[in-house]
């Protein structure tokens, strides 16, 4: 249903603003005119599946330069190397508490919610134009791709 | 003076620093912080040393965060030892669950020093060092 779709998309782009305004004090700006493609040489990606009360999967994917700065923001610049596990690391707890944040808005609150284990990995690249459900998201003037899956979640 | 000794669990190396960096903000000057990425490895820290607050995250791997709730709450040398849930599946339902099987408080992610203020404070573990004016 259109407002039900409206509602989730809303709760998803409050949950990333919140999720990394707070964790890596980014400011997240919703794309709405689809203008990326693809994106390419070295992506990050990470996903998490719900179980109950319905079954979906959210994904998320990022350049390899923007998911290293938000890692050095999140930890602190001087704190650590951002290396791949580190990355890997962070974009699992990126993704774990987005989709939590999204949930508890999306779920009637005198229900519970099951969340998986998320996973992360490197890819090559990403295209954008093929996910049609894809949103768009601009951080520190790069690009930022929710992709949400299951009949609840488009 | 003794520290504060507390366990923060949770498989995310990312949540256990910033968790960690939270309290370390909200004012416990004097603190000891032992993680675990697992249930199990909180229980054998749990055997190894009492610790005076325990900081869970739900969603673990091999134990997660519910179970350890319970083995804590069910266990005499253990049971008064505080736990706060720190976790991304939290709403009124799920939080009073928690509650009920005997959590101190749940603390939804993203996780602030704001939100670790008013339970540190509750259970004295700044030593009164918290400032309200924080």
């Amino acid at each position: 249903m259109a407002g039900d779709t409206s509602m989730v998309e809303q709760a998803l782009s409050n949950a990333i603003s919140k999720t990394l305004e707070e964790m890596s004090f980014s400011e997240v700006i919703k794309e709405e005119s689809k203008k990326l493609d693809a994106i390419k040489n070295g992506v990050y990606c990470a996903s998490l599946t719900v179980s109950d009360p319905f079954i979906g999967k959210l994904s998320l994917y990022m350049s390899t330069s923007l998911a290293e700065k938000l890692t050095e923001a999140t930890f602190g610049v001087e704190n650590i190397v951002p290396t791949e596990e580190i990355v890997l690391d962070a974009l699992r707890e990126f993704i774990n508490t987005i989709f939590g944040c999204a949930l508890a808005e999306i779920v009637d609150n005198d229900k519970s919610f099951m969340l998986g284990l998320p996973n992360s990995e490197v890819l090559d690249s990403f295209d954008v134009s093929s996910v049609p459900d894809a949103q768009l998201y601009l951080v520190d003037q790069e690009y930022l791709v929710l992709v949400p899956e299951g009949a609840a979640l488009t | 003076m003794s520290k504060v000794k507390i366990i923060v669990a949770d498989d995310s190396l990312t949540a256990r620093m910033f968790t960690t960096r939270c309290l370390e903000v909200v004012g416990l000057s004097d603190v000891e912080i032992r993680e675990a990425g697992d249930g199990e490895k909180v229980m054998t820290l749990l055997q190894e040393d009492s610790v005076d607050l325990i900081v869970l995250d739900i969603n673990m791997p091999i134990m997660d965060g519910k179970e350890v709730l319970k083995k804590v709450k069910a266990d005499k040398q253990l049971k008064e030892i505080p736990v706060l849930i720190v976790s991304s599946i939290s709403n009124p339902e799920t939080d009073k669950k928690l509650e009920d099987d005997g959590a101190y408080a749940v603390i939804k992610k993203p996780v602030s020093p704001a939100k670790f203020m008013e339970p540190i404070k509750a259970l004295a573990l700044d030593g009164g060092g918290v400032s309200d004016g924080w």
